[in-house]
């Protein structure tokens, strides 16, 4: 049961302040715009996408409005709704989203997402290349080693589904067991479809497509149809131009990823870091979406679970609370002064704590070794003096 | 190292056999013993030995890469977990049972009450099988109980040779699925830790000989 309640205590915020910083500074620097969606969707909108896990409320007017439970469709109607003629329009965002139910390990009530979004106009593996290639830098940027971006296109799977003639009922169940590599339940379920031996072998080794660049060379026994072949060459060639700058470590492939078959349009991608069992970055191609919202625009985007990148640097490295090294302290009268010198420092780090009462000097002393300073500043009459702790003592 | 969680009991002892004749581990276990970590440094493996329903949670938030576990399990539980390889071991099916010789007047029964240990798997049939709206009870065990004493009209069990059945007067009306054996994957070990795939291809090749 995950907690009903999501609160960051200092040592937690300061870090997430830390991730959205440092996300939101790499975001900037490959020309992607902060934009702040509003926490609110209409249900009737969003359900069909992926929203039916979400918290509603009844609107005055007798709708029903949903929280946010991710932040692309929103994004999407924003660019969708934008009138300019600059593509490719880039977008990031840093910001709670909510669910109503806690599905997997992992999962929160209300959670931080960091993410991009990528609109164009025509579709280029380019752009599939700069989203990936941000995905490793993100999650080097926040201080991840051991981990890869595990890419699949949903393309291989479809062409396949339609090659061998699957009504798309049958296609959604048969992805949901693929993406679980349940090969057992592949067989099981086409075998009560009546579907031929020769098909049910190839969703089996279907499952068993994932790793390196040898896989992409037995992906290509599976496909004789158009749709296929064009994913296996787009998703190669990603691969190969991703080695080529150097993320070999770092990219790992799966023909056997599918997720949702009718969001996805292209490559979908998913980031594991090997201390955390669960998915810490999601994304993939969606070119569908902002159709809804009355604009052709092709788009790709990923997002992080901030809180699981938390959850694991708290776990696997040192974070140590903020320590203040000195002082402001003053004596009865002086207030305005102190405020004054407060004012004055550089206190951008947060090293100076500002002692709200006043204190009289032999209190001064006592309050600074307590909270383990090394130096104190001391306003009384005589003006502004500091103390050295050591000197004191 | 790749740490593999085990459902304390026979299940445990016959994969460790399994293991043992794919050469992938050296180490003994016995049913007797109570320690709940083993380790077989050499072939740098590490077992758990947990409940049978805790494996797919030790596997889902990863602090086991694999674990084994009947699909009975799995399918109860629902978690996002690889299903790799099914072992072809603990085989045995889940099954819709009640007394003997009453199987047409409980099933036709309006208002029915099921106890199981798999609450999931219950409604799961009743509601998108026979379109049935059911009372279900919860139990832990024994739960050949629940008809002879009254709490229920019918279970949803596990059966292996149906004996324990025959013994309380009960009797099968109907094989919902097929169980066996299945070797999970937690999703981020699969993907990093390139150990988990020999052992893949070593128990496959062992289990289609």
């Amino acid at each position: 049961m995950s907690k009903k309640f999501v609160d960051y205590y200092p040592l937690v915020s300061d870090t997430l302040e830390e991730v959205r910083e440092r996300t939101i500074f790499l975001f900037k620097k490959f020309g992607y715009k902060l934009v702040e969606p509003s926490t609110f969707e209409d249900y009737e909108k969003s359900k069909n996408l992926n929203g039916s896990n979400t918290i509603k409320f009844m609107d005055s007017d007798g709708t029903v409005i949903a929280l946010r439970n991710e932040f692309t469709p929103k994004v999407a109607e924003i660019a969708a709704k934008l009138q300019t003629n600059v593509y490719p329009l880039k977008y990031c965002y840093f910001g709670r989203a909510y669910q109503f139910i806690q599905q997997e390990a992992g999962d929160l009530r209300e959670f931080f997402q960091a993410g991009i979004e990528n609109f164009h106009t025509s579709d280029s593996f380019y752009i599939d290349l700069e989203v990936l290639a941000l995905a490793v830098e993100s999650l080097l940027e926040l201080g991840v080693n051991n981990f890869t971006i595990d890419v699949g296109e949903v393309n291989f799977f479809k062409g396949i589904a339609k090659d061998c003639e699957i009504d798309e009922a049958s296609s959604e169940v048969l992805c949901k067991l693929v993406d679980k590599k349940d090969y057992i339940g592949i067989e099981n379920f086409l075998i009560r479809k009546g579907i031929s031996q020769k098909v049910i072998d190839i969703f089996r080794n279907l499952t068993r497509l994932y790793g390196r660049e040898d896989k992409i060379k037995e992906a290509k026994k599976f496909a004789n149809n158009e749709m296929s072949k064009l994913a296996i060459e787009r998703l190669s060639e990603i691969y190969n131009n991703m080695v080529k700058l150097g993320y070999q470590n770092y990219i790992t492939i799966d023909f056997g990823m599918v997720k949702h078959l009718n969001y996805y349009t292209g490559i979908i991608f998913s980031g594991y870091i090997q201390e955390l069992g669960y998915p810490v970055l999601n994304g993939g191609r969606y070119d569908n979406l902002c159709e809804i919202f009355g604009a052709k625009l092709y788009a790709i985007g990923f997002a992080i679970g901030v809180d699981r990148i938390l959850e694991w640097k708290l776990k696997n490295t040192q974070i140590r609370e903020r320590q203040y090294d000195s002082l402001v302290l003053y004596k009865e009268g002086h207030f305005e002064m102190a405020l004054k010198l407060l004012l004055k420092t550089d206190n951008e780090k947060q090293k100076i704590y500002f002692y709200t009462v006043p204190a009289k000097i032999e209190e001064a002393f006592l309050i600074s070794k307590a909270m383990k300073v090394g130096k104190f500043m001391y306003i009384d009459e005589e003006g502004v003096k500091t103390f050295v702790l050591e000197d004191l003592e | 190292m790749i740490t593999l969680a085990l459902p304390k009991g026979r299940l445990a002892l016959q994969t460790v056999e399994l293991l043992k004749r794919a050469s992938l581990v050296d180490i003994d276990i016995s049913e007797e013993s109570r320690k709940l970590i083993m380790e077989d440094t050499q072939n740098s493996l590490r077992f758990l030995m947990v409940k049978p329903f805790d494996v797919p949670t030790y596997v889902e938030y990863g602090v086991a890469d694999i674990g084994v576990v009947g699909k009975d399990v799995l399918l109860e539980m629902n978690k996002k977990v690889y299903e790799l390889l099914d072992l072809k071991i603990g085989k045995c099916f889940v099954a819709l049972a009640g007394p003997k010789g009453m199987s047409k007047a409980l099933l036709g029964k309006p208002d029915k009450t099921i106890a199981t240990k798999f609450p999931n798997i219950a409604k799961e049939y009743f509601e998108n099988v026979r379109g049935e709206d059911v009372k279900i009870i919860k139990l832990n065990g024994s739960v050949e109980l629940a008809p002879i004493l009254g709490l229920s009209d019918m279970i949803v069990d596990i059966v292996e040779s149906g004996r324990t059945l025959k013994e309380n007067g009960l009797e099968v009306y109907e094989k919902l699925y097929d169980i066996s054996a299945r070797l999970i994957a937690n999703r981020a070990s699969l993907k990093l830790k390139t150990q988990i795939e020999d052992i893949i291809n070593r128990l496959e090749r062992m289990i289609e000989e």
